[in-house]
């Protein structure tokens, strides 16, 4: 039975391998050579698919559906003053966070290409960027390289790796949510701070990072200490680094509060707007997840059965102990769920610590287990990307 | 230099911290129109009306048939589909809103003229009685189809929002339709009298 950190991999046959991932130089060749591949696949894919349905657009027209349109209405106009489109003219882009739609324009400003063809790159480049600080991170905290390289290939090859190089956010906040987690295990904690300010000025999820801060610091404490007030404030209070890199953490998000209260004259209109996408209040995600559970002829169902598998994921870091990475997956799958299935399964994916879950419980597979998963994760990615052309619901 | 640098570092953490509280402050307060507030804030608008939208000249029919291009975007939750020849309300209490009708609106004259608000029913469900008040001040009843004429206290509205409501007794199914309806609106006037 094939484990994580077996022992039999580090005899002299796969050191190599162990040396080459630990190298930062050929760590990032091997991942951007990775995700170039894999690029390159949803574009072969493309040509198939559109070769089969006489499709008249380009590549990145197929590509470009859904959400991208919000995302050029801010780089190209920025936030609206009030609403415009929708059914009845009540939809308006306060919904996007402006980290990215910012960091397109900029560039955009120096590159004047297509957003999608510049989307296309910055994002795969963060995408890759992710990976190899996520094997870093794995390497750091599981001394596992096999479990690195097997989480790179669901990611770069798996279900809905396309996300990661769309006009969407996937790949930045993927980007940031490892890099804070990275920073914080290693306690660099200014540069997780930063991390976490570019994710909740990327995603409104960015700002729950504080969240696996606070379980990062209560298991780092209660790991070496008996509780007693005075050491438990003042060791966060004593130390300055992480009382500012817990403080920077919101500041993306509270930015973007700030600039909404000028703009629309309501803060939380990012919230507010969602009425617009017929999103009412917060309810209890369980009830959600079981309408859609018990709703088996409709595409919900597929949807909901992902965020069974999210559950499981927080539930495989809960019983490993890994407080912060349970946290976060516990509030990835809990809050999205809180107001539709619609869209769970990238923001699982997206969020670096379900799938981190999932593959620290594969470390109980037999090898050929392991195959078939990636095997299935490659068709299944296949057959959603062909659903992304197909502008299918299933895929938003 | 490295406790100059503490300093510095608790003093940006704590300025940071009090914007986040200020921030979060104005989110208590948002500075919006009335359409914005009672849509996407309270949720009591039914249809998006638009920036503006809630603002009634005096006169303006207010349609609620579904043929009609310019049919109402004025109603609150409880009301049912537009339909040929007008729209149900909805269990026991259904609203419109108005905003931007100024207590002297029209008058060019020294005393108050009487406002009223005429309602145009198209039909009423058997044993159903609705009693429409004004900014919550009873104003009148309706228990049959017909054209009602009913006078709107002096002096209203005293704030920006002219509120309609409906309260009903008797609603329920109407024939082989389960919804709740009480009263059926075809057309809604506000206007002052002509002396």
């Amino acid at each position: 039975m094939m484990r994580w950190n077996n022992g039999d991999r580090n005899a002299d046959g796969w050191k190599k391998i162990r040396e080459k991932l630990e190298d930062t130089k050929w760590l990032v060749f091997i991942v951007f050579a990775m995700v170039a591949v894999s690029r390159l696949l949803i574009y072969l894919n493309f040509l198939i698919w559109s070769g089969r349905n006489s499709f008249d657009g380009g590549f990145f027209d197929a590509l470009s559906i859904y959400d991208t349109a919000w995302y050029k209405s801010i780089i190209g106009d920025g936030y609206w003053a009030e609403p415009r489109w929708g059914d009845q003219g009540d939809s308006a882009n306060w919904a996007f966070f402006p980290f990215y739609p910012l960091l397109i324009r900029g560039i955009h400003a120096i590159l004047p290409f297509d957003y999608d063809l510049l989307a296309f790159f910055v994002n795969s480049v963060f995408f890759a960027f992710a990976l190899v600080l996520a094997v870093k991170y794995i390497l750091f905290t599981r001394e596992d390289w096999l479990h690195a390289l097997v989480f790179v290939f669901l990611m770069a090859f798996g279900v809905y790796n396309f996300y990661f190089s769309l006009l969407y956010t996937e790949a930045p906040f993927l980007f940031f949510v490892i890099a804070f987690f990275y920073c914080m295990e290693r306690k660099r904690y200014l540069w997780m701070g930063v991390a976490g300010a570019f994710a909740s000025g990327t995603r409104n999820l960015g700002i729950m990072l504080v969240f696996p801060l606070a379980a990062h610091y209560l298991a780092e404490y209660f790991g070496s200490n008996r509780f007693r007030l005075k050491t438990f404030f003042g060791n966060f209070f004593g130390n300055v680094r992480l009382v500012l890199g817990t403080v920077l953490i919101p500041f993306g998000f509270f930015s973007y509060m700030l600039h909404l209260y000028f703009r629309v004259g309501d803060s939380l209109a990012f919230v507010h707007i969602e009425r617009s996408w017929g999103k009412g209040d917060l309810t209890n995600p369980f009830r959600v997840l079981w309408n859609s559970l018990v709703n088996v002829d409709s595409f919900v169902f597929y949807l909901s059965l992902w965020g069974v598998w999210g559950i499981y994921c927080a539930w495989l870091l809960l019983c490993r102990k890994r407080w912060a990475e349970f946290v976060m997956a516990f509030l990835v799958v809990m809050i999205p769920l809180s107001a539709s299935v619609i869209g769970v399964p990238r923001y699982l994916m997206g969020c670096f610590v379900p799938l981190l879950g999932f593959t620290d419980g594969m470390g109980k597979w037999q090898k050929s287990q392991i195959f078939a998963l990636c095997i299935f994760s490659l068709v299944l990615g296949e057959i959603c990307l062909w659903g992304w052309f197909d502008v299918e619901a299933f895929v938003m | 230099m490295k406790k100059m640098i503490s300093v510095c570092g608790y003093a940006v953490s704590a300025l940071l911290f009090l914007s986040y509280v200020v921030i979060l402050g104005t989110s208590l307060f948002p500075d919006v129109c009335a359409e914005y507030r009672l849509y996407y804030i309270d949720k009591d608008l039914q249809d998006w009306p638009g920036y503006g939208g809630l603002q009634y000249r005096l006169g303006t029919p207010v349609v609620f048939r579904s043929t009609a291009e310019d049919r109402t975007k004025r109603r609150g939750n409880s009301w049912n589909s537009f339909e040929e020849d007008g729209c149900w309300t909805y269990g026991d209490h259904s609203a419109l809103y108005f905003s931007g009708i100024s207590p002297e609106d029209g008058n060019s004259g020294t005393e108050t003229p009487e406002r009223y608000v005429e309602i145009e029913v198209q039909e009423v469900r058997e044993g159903a009685v609705s009693e429409v008040c004004a900014n919550g001040e009873p104003i009148g009843q309706i228990a049959s189809a017909g054209t009602f004429r009913f006078e709107l206290p002096q002096g209203m509205p005293e704030g920006d929002i002219l509120l309609l409501e409906f309260f009903t007794e008797g609603f329920g199914a109407v024939g082989e339709d389960a919804r709740n309806q009480g009263i059926k609106v075809r057309e809604i006037v506000i206007d002052d009298a002509v002396e």
